[in-house]
């Protein structure tokens, strides 16, 4: 299958700081890409040099593109339009307003906006400015879509539209995204990228991950519970919480009383 | 690789040249340069018999500082993120710089045709004018607005610590180049230090009154030199954006 874009260990070094290093990965039409990474990883710079706005600092990106789509982390502040006007002007870049105005009206209503054509987006909530984004990106019929944590601020019902319109898209363009945590965006990803490591592999959905159970214990030295990997204990005052995943909650149940801890309570982690 | 017919770019350019546009205007930013050009143009008219290439060069300098003005407006309208959805939605840094020089052209058309046709509409000039002499004066106002559009885009672009120094370092540009022939007069040896200044005295040196008004001999040379600052002038602060940006 065609190759949309190809990025060959691409890095970036801002003001001396390396974000990322080595970042290699191609897209097809088939590919719906999880950028994941740490706060301050990179992951907004990565997509930003994949929109062309910056250059990397090493490294090569090519594009097989016409139109690239770009919904920014925060929509910009001030725009000095009215809703259905800004969207119209910048879908007239690409397409004409005939065509423009029949697409406008199908995603207006998807992501119910209807009712603010006509508001200046200074006066728009800030979900209905990321909704704002997202359809203009969508106006441009882009060749690659390319989404900056695009559930940030949207309510139950238009990130519910705007995941099934994904799965729509599945298969007609690339689309790379970057997401906080896992979430009903997530589901649709074909892979995933570690912008610390730089590869890309396929993705696993956290639900296919094992359960997990929660064991409340009461310690005499936390010293003694050096063993628990500091990421799944919680201390308050004398007692802590573990999470562990459930076919390891025996091993470590025994392992916590020969550790003279009293177990006060296990449950399933909801 | 990004692929555009040349269909595509006229309808990018278009489009967002009305962006721009619209974007300018309800800004608010244009009233003060565009209040206070006009307004001089019609206090500097306030009395009837004055003559036409010595009035024609002041209006014509007034352009180099307005639009210097308009320039830096023009390109600080955005903030860092529209910038860049723009960039994107663009397809490239190119058709956004080209589209911000298309609006800074227009309001360079606007406020000249204003300022040549003012006089003659209200008869100030005290005799008929040539339409030599109306062919200098048209060419003397774009050449000015250019010179002031290509200070302000530079100065824009170069991302100067803040934007007060930005504005210092362009009034400075303003200054010397204003300037320039009395300084060489005094000394001779800046003749080469201020080549990379606009050479706005090259063009208002022939708004002379003789007549019947005359091309002078060097105004050819100049003009060459004229052109050469001004394409490579554009070249350098489009490189510089790409750059920078």
């Amino acid at each position: 299958m065609e190759v949309v874009l190809e990025v060959t260990n691409i890095g970036k070094e801002v003001a001396g700081r390396t974000l990322f290093q080595r970042v290699t990965f191609s897209c097809t039409r088939d590919t719906i890409l999880f950028v994941q990474g740490g706060n301050g990883s990179g992951k907004s710079t990565l997509l930003k040099i994949l929109a062309g706005i910056y250059e990397p600092t090493d490294g090569d990106v090519r594009w097989n593109t016409n139109k690239i789509g770009y919904v920014p982390e925060h929509f910009p502040e001030g725009l000095r339009f009215k809703v259905k006007e800004y969207l119209l002007l910048t879908a007239s870049f690409h397409t004409s307003a005939k065509e423009s105005e029949l697409l406008l009206a199908k995603y207006m209503d998807l992501f119910g906006l209807s009712s603010f054509q006509n508001t200046p987006l200074a006066n728009c909530s800030k979900g209905t400015k990321q909704k704002v984004g997202i359809i203009q990106a969508l106006l441009m019929q882009p060749d690659l879509l390319l989404l900056d944590e695009p559930l940030t601020g949207l309510d139950q019902g238009a990130q519910k539209a705007f995941v099934s319109l994904l799965h729509e898209l599945r298969g007609q363009i690339p689309i790379i995204f970057t997401a906080h945590e896992e979430g009903p965006i997530t589901q649709v990803a074909t892979e995933t990228l570690q912008i610390e490591t730089g590869k890309m592999s396929i993705y696993q959905p956290h639900r296919q991950r094992k359960p997990q159970r929660l064991i409340r214990v009461k310690f005499q030295e936390e010293q003694d519970l050096a063993f628990v990997p500091s990421d799944r204990i919680h201390f308050d005052g004398k007692t802590a919480v573990i999470t562990v995943e459930e076919d390891k909650s025996d091993n470590l149940l025994r392992k916590l009383l020969g550790a003279d801890c009293s177990i006060l309570e296990v449950k399933v982690k909801s | 690789m990004f692929h555009i017919g040349s269909e595509g770019e006229i309808m990018i350019r278009s489009s967002f040249i009305q962006y721009q546009m619209k974007s300018y205007l309800r800004s608010l930013t244009f009233i003060p340069p565009v209040t206070l050009f006009g307004a001089w143009v019609i206090i500097f008219y306030t009395y009837s018999g004055v003559p036409i290439m010595s009035s024609y060069v002041i209006t014509s300098v007034s352009m180099y500082l307005v639009m210097t003005w308009v320039a830096m407006n023009v390109f600080s309208l955005e903030d860092e993120t529209e910038k860049n959805l723009l960039i994107v939605q663009l397809n490239g840094k190119r058709a956004y710089l080209i589209g911000k020089w298309a609006v800074c052209f227009l309001v360079t058309a606007v406020l000249g045709a204003f300022a040549l046709v003012y006089p003659l509409v209200f008869s100030i000039f005290k005799e008929p004018i040539q339409p030599v002499q109306l062919m200098a004066a048209i060419y003397g106002h774009i050449i000015c607005g250019f010179f002031g559009v290509l200070v302000g885009s530079f100065f824009s672009t170069l991302k100067i610590e803040s934007k007060r120094f930005a504005w210092l370092s362009a009034m400075f540009v303003i200054v010397i180049s204003l300037a320039a022939e009395g300084i060489v007069e005094k000394a001779s040896f800046f003749k080469w230090l201020l080549l990379p200044f606009p050479p706005i005295y090259q063009v208002i040196l022939h708004f002379t009154d003789g007549t019947p008004y005359v091309v002078g001999n060097g105004f050819w040379l100049d003009t060459l030199w004229v052109m050469v600052y001004v394409v490579a002038g554009f070249f350098l602060t489009k490189k510089l954006f790409l750059k920078r940006e």
